[in-house]
């Protein structure tokens, strides 16, 4: 296994798995000297009943302060005090966190507040603002894909400014991820494809981008195989619980991964793609990582091949020669992505011209793309991806990304060393 | 149990990285501020900044070079390179009409924007000394962000053109992720540019 | 791949290797808001000149240690905890920073227990009351002979053991100019430690898929760098890659249950008085055999984590357990005779072996039976389970 000549690997978060792992959470908190909890969640969460199983879970033993569910999908700062105020009045001492990743970050912010004192969020901005223990954090993720309960970095818009507020410290990291499959069990087939492709990205950018280590290959490797091996047999049975955990799973350990080896191109364009024209994450994820991989083959050709023993299996990976490994890679991604768009009835959308808002509407038009390569070099992902990437690179994938044709590697512009991991 | 066997250590300095890196941050500011005059590149690059910004460059933690009282002594040129008196860092600032121009080392009344920080003077001396790449630095957490990240890509792409026509292929192939092709970037402007950064640099700015 | 009903996991501790690690504390250090560390350093590691090196490295910081103290040998004592718990107050510092494994760690440990609850010895803890909050921040410079319960949420002083996730140090630094080893035979020795460990992990039926994840690279870089370590305990990339191992498999092994050939090793370590690792030495092999001759199931991960992404693809799904085995077991046999391969060679007496597998029998939870240790010990005896 490669040994990088640096690298650095945290993940604190205490992680519980399993079909009953809802009811250890009392019993977690009270080692932790908390006994009322706040529940932050969103007004969807709450509507499919998720708040029920949780209540019925935690049982008597915990007396709950409150329930916050005004978290909407595009959380700011407002949201955050807001919530900081309820859970002072209530005289909580901890968060139970419900939701996909933006119930979580504001989570994640509402304890900062919380937890050292001030009114806003606005004054923990900035490098080592956040500097001691927070109050006890739990997250249960109802989204199989995001894996922020597993990341140090909370955004939190400011719109006032305009700008997306950037926290980042070790001690944002929550305490306890609670991985259960009854939390996911309501999620539609298109959106279960859709996460569960975020995941798999994290998980396979992680395996191949600059700041790659041996243990975020570790998960990256279990995470990949996770979700090859469970992602269509649950879209096609939603009722699968034991797929449902194992996406759970894969979602947390590919958020383990990705956010201690930093994610690459496919974020880049999909962060600012998701920006510019309001594209679902997971939807741009699925759609631009085989454009991604492509991209890097001939830096990391050698790394990417080695996705294919967990995406294809061992049969597929010994029968294909060395060289044609990482081909072989996008084609599978490409052959999955194919298989949930007919799993889902065409929900899951394949290139960037099938995506589509409630009217039918196309949300990326062939116009804008100029625009999100532009855009583009203000993302911070572009800085770990093995190749570099300059708007007229991110043209040149986005074009082909638009149109669903594969990627012409001729016309990709070469040079520079290999990577040196 | 007699507790002066264990002394209470406090650790040195290393003189000739400090002297290095303030060189580097030196030339790095004073380069920049020409490059942005004197190649389009650069200049679109550096005018996604804001205007009347304010760029710090220094090498952490400040605190470890106090303001010596006798700073206003020494002849500015010493001061300006950034050593010892005001902790090793340096000042760019974009003015109103966004102009880039070097500002000296001198942190008083001065606010900074965006701080790019080395986490330690052996991390300046990695990256500085162009043994880790900037990406490469970046990903090791050889120096952190202060302020908007968007505004740090800008200032590290720019920074990598500038490494381009200032040091030889050899060197900057280290520093950057993929060395510009002749057809990105001519052999004429490369040395071109990189005679007039250089006089420029060390005389009129 | 298997995921067990449930589980839990924690792997607490930021691992950071590699070049320039050390120079990286500073910058840690004030995440914590914290200057002033004591330092509890290894008599061996401070006779190895490695202490200059160490302090070199906070040049140009605003970092003050508060001191070294080192006086830790083998043995981690709370008589030592407390005459370093007096200097801690003495100086006014803030944290600690262990430099070197082993007794070390153990020793920061119980010095960050009884300086953050501000009590005078364990003995408290040791009764069962629980430690109560966060504890001072403990950054662990991995040097010398690893024990296995550095990233664990262990401590033990005095042989007595006290458990805690507070206990699990913050950062792990993994730094090529501390790592390098004085001699074979404590490099064979910490890796027979980690090698235990992590077979342990891997071939634990309740396996689930994170600490497979923390477990496979110990594995992969003990198959990679064992043997050359060994041979070459100068050598800073095997050094490196096996504090790496060391690290990863005492966090994986912490989340998992242990294995037939830790309790046995942990049994007698325990009433002669020598180092687990050495019996882990002697008795990996018998146990590896012993499961080699009962075709029990294992999951793919051993076999994956030893071989390789390219060995593993390469052989059939149904000889993948046997083939894990048997890699394993080179991985052992790569130690050689630097260490004792017997337990007859040790000198051990023999009715220890019987209370061994009696009481580790009992420890397993009805995992092993008491027949099944005593066979294994009877083959280490005379080390039967020999390297193919």
């Amino acid at each position: 296994m490669l040994l990088p000549s640096f690298y650095d690997f945290c993940c604190r978060v205490k992680t519980i798995s399993g079909h009953k792992a809802l009811e250890a959470i009392p019993g977690l908190l009270a080692g932790m000297n908390a006994r009322r909890p706040l529940i932050v969640t969103d007004k969807g969460v709450a509507a499919v009943g998720l708040i029920g199983i949780v209540k019925k879970a935690l049982g008597s033993k915990l007396k709950i302060g409150a329930i916050y569910d005004n978290v909407p999908v595009d959380s700011d700062y407002k949201v955050v005090d807001d919530a900081a105020k309820v859970y002072k009045k209530k005289g909580c001492d901890s968060i139970i966190s419900i939701g996909g990743g933006s119930v979580i970050d504001t989570a994640k912010g509402i304890n900062i507040v919380a937890s050292l004192g001030s009114d806003t969020l606005l004054d923990y901005q900035g490098f080592g603002a956040v500097n001691r223990k927070l109050n006890p954090h739990v997250v249960i993720p109802t989204t199989a894909g995001t894996g922020s309960e597993m990341t140090l970095v909370a955004v939190i818009a400011d719109p006032d400014r305009k700008i997306k507020m950037l926290f980042v410290s070790y001690f944002i990291l929550p305490d306890i991820a609670v991985l259960d499959p009854r939390m996911t069990k309501t999620l539609p087939g298109f959106l279960t494809a859709a996460t569960a492709m975020d995941a798999m990205t994290h998980a396979c950018e992680a395996y191949f981008c600059l700041e790659k280590n041996p243990m975020s290959d570790g998960h990256a490797y279990r995470a990949i195989k996770l979700i090859s091996d469970n992602l269509l047999k649950v879209v096609k049975n939603p009722g699968d619980m034991k797929g449902r955990l194992a996406l759970a799973n894969a979602s947390a350990l590919a958020g383990v991964a990705f956010s201690n080896s930093m994610v690459g191109v496919v974020h880049n364009l999909g962060h600012t793609i998701g920006a510019l024209c309001h594209v679902p994450h997971g939807n741009a994820m699925s759609i631009l990582l085989p454009y991604g991989m492509e991209y890097n083959l001939h830096k990391s050709g050698d790394i990417i091949g080695e996705i294919l023993l967990p995406l294809g299996g061992a049969e597929i990976y010994a029968s294909t020669p060395k060289k044609k490994r990482a081909e072989k890679v996008v084609e599978l991604i490409r052959k999955m992505n194919q298989d949930l768009h007919d799993a889902t009835g065409g929900r899951h959308p394949r290139f960037l011209k099938e995506i589509t808002d409630r009217n039918g509407k196309q949300i990326v038009p062939h116009s804008m793309l100029p625009t999100i390569a532009d855009c583009m070099m203000l993302d911070g992902a572009r800085m770990s991806n093995p190749e570099e990437v300059l708007p007229a690179d991110a043209i040149l994938i986005l074009e082909h990304a638009w149109e669903g044709t594969p990627l012409n590697r001729k016309k990709i512009n070469k040079g520079g060393k290999k990577v040196k991991y | 149990m007699n507790i002066n066997k264990y002394p209470e250590i406090v650790p040195g300095r290393k003189f000739l990285k400090e002297f290095y890196v303030g060189i580097m941050l030196w030339v790095v500011g004073r380069a920049l501020q020409v490059a942005a005059k004197v190649d389009k590149e650069v200049k679109a690059e550096l005018a996604k900044l804001p205007n009347n910004f304010t760029l710090r460059m220094m090498v952490a933690p400040e605190k470890a070079f106090p303001l010596f009282f006798y700073a206003k002594l020494l002849p500015s040129f010493v001061t300006d390179i950034g050593l010892l008196p005001y902790g090793i860092q340096m000042f760019l600032h974009k003015d109103k009409e966004g102009n880039i121009k070097y500002i000296g080392a001198d942190p008083k009344g001065k606010k900074a924007d965006l701080s790019v920080i080395f986490t330690s003077i052996e991390a300046a001396w990695l990256v500085l000394s162009f043994q880790e790449s900037t990406a490469t630095a970046y990903m090791h957490g050889r120096f952190v962000v202060e302020g908007d990240l968007p505004h740090s890509l800008t200032f590290v792409r720019a920074l990598d053109i500038v490494e381009v026509f200032l040091l030889p292929k050899i060197i900057s192939g280290l520093a950057v992720k993929r060395y510009p092709k002749w057809s990105e970037m001519s052999l004429m402007r490369k040395f071109w540019k990189r005679i007039v950064i250089y006089i420029r640099a060390f005389t009129i700015g | 791949m298997h995921i067990p009903d449930h589980y839990e996991f924690l792997n607490h501790s930021k691992i950071i290797s590699g070049k320039c690690a050390l120079e990286t504390i500073p910058a840690e250090l004030g995440g914590y808001d914290a200057q002033k560390p004591l330092v509890i350093a290894l008599k061996s590691v401070v006779e190895r000149g490695l202490k200059k090196k160490f302090i070199k490295t906070f040049s140009n910081s605003m970092v003050v240690l508060g001191g070294i103290y080192d006086e830790v040998r083998e043995y981690a004592g709370i008589s030592l905890a407390q005459d370093a718990a007096i200097l801690f107050k003495a100086r006014g510092c803030d944290s600690i920073i262990a430099l070197g494994c082993g007794p070390a760690v153990d020793l920061a440990k119980a010095v960050n227990v009884l300086v953050s609850e501000k009590i005078d010895n364990l003995s408290a803890h040791y009764e069962g009351a629980a430690i109560k909050g966060p504890l001072k921040p403990l950054i662990v410079v991995t040097a010398g002979r690893s024990n296995g319960r550095e990233a664990a949420n262990a401590l033990v002083v005095d042989n007595r053991e006290l458990v805690s996730d507070f206990l699990c140090p913050d950062v792990f630094i993994i730094d090529p100019r501390m790592t390098p080893g004085s001699c074979g035979e404590s490099v064979a020795e910490s890796g027979a430690t980690a090698m235990a460990q992590a077979f342990a992990v891997l071939t634990d039926r309740g396996i689930n898929p994170m600490t497979a994840a923390v477990a496979h690279p110990a594995m992969s870089y003990l198959a990679e760098y064992l043997a050359k370590g060994v041979k070459r305990p100068k050598n800073r990339q095997a050094s490196v890659a096996l504090a790496n191992a060391s690290v990863m498999a005492s966090a994986a092994y912490s989340n998992s249950r242990p294995g037939m050939a830790n309790l046995l090793a942990g049994e007698l370590a325990e009433a002669t008085g020598i180092s687990a690792g050495r019996f882990e030495r002697i008795i990996l092999p018998s146990v590896i055999a012993a499961m080699l001759k009962k075709k029990a199931w294992i999951e793919d991960d051993l076999y994956l984590a030893a071989a390789g992404i390219d060995g593993y693809a390469a052989t059939p799904a149904g000889e993948r357990t046997q083939r894990g085995l048997e890699v394993s077991l080179n991985i052992v046999g790569g130690l050689k005779k630097v260490l004792p391969v017997s337990l007859s060679e040790m000198k051990v007496q023999k009715h220890f072996l019987e209370k061994a597998a009696k009481a580790a029998a009992a420890k397993s939870g009805k995992r092993f039976t008491e027949a099944e240790c005593a066979s294994v010990l009877a083959q280490a005896w005379d080390a039967a389970g020999k390297v193919k």
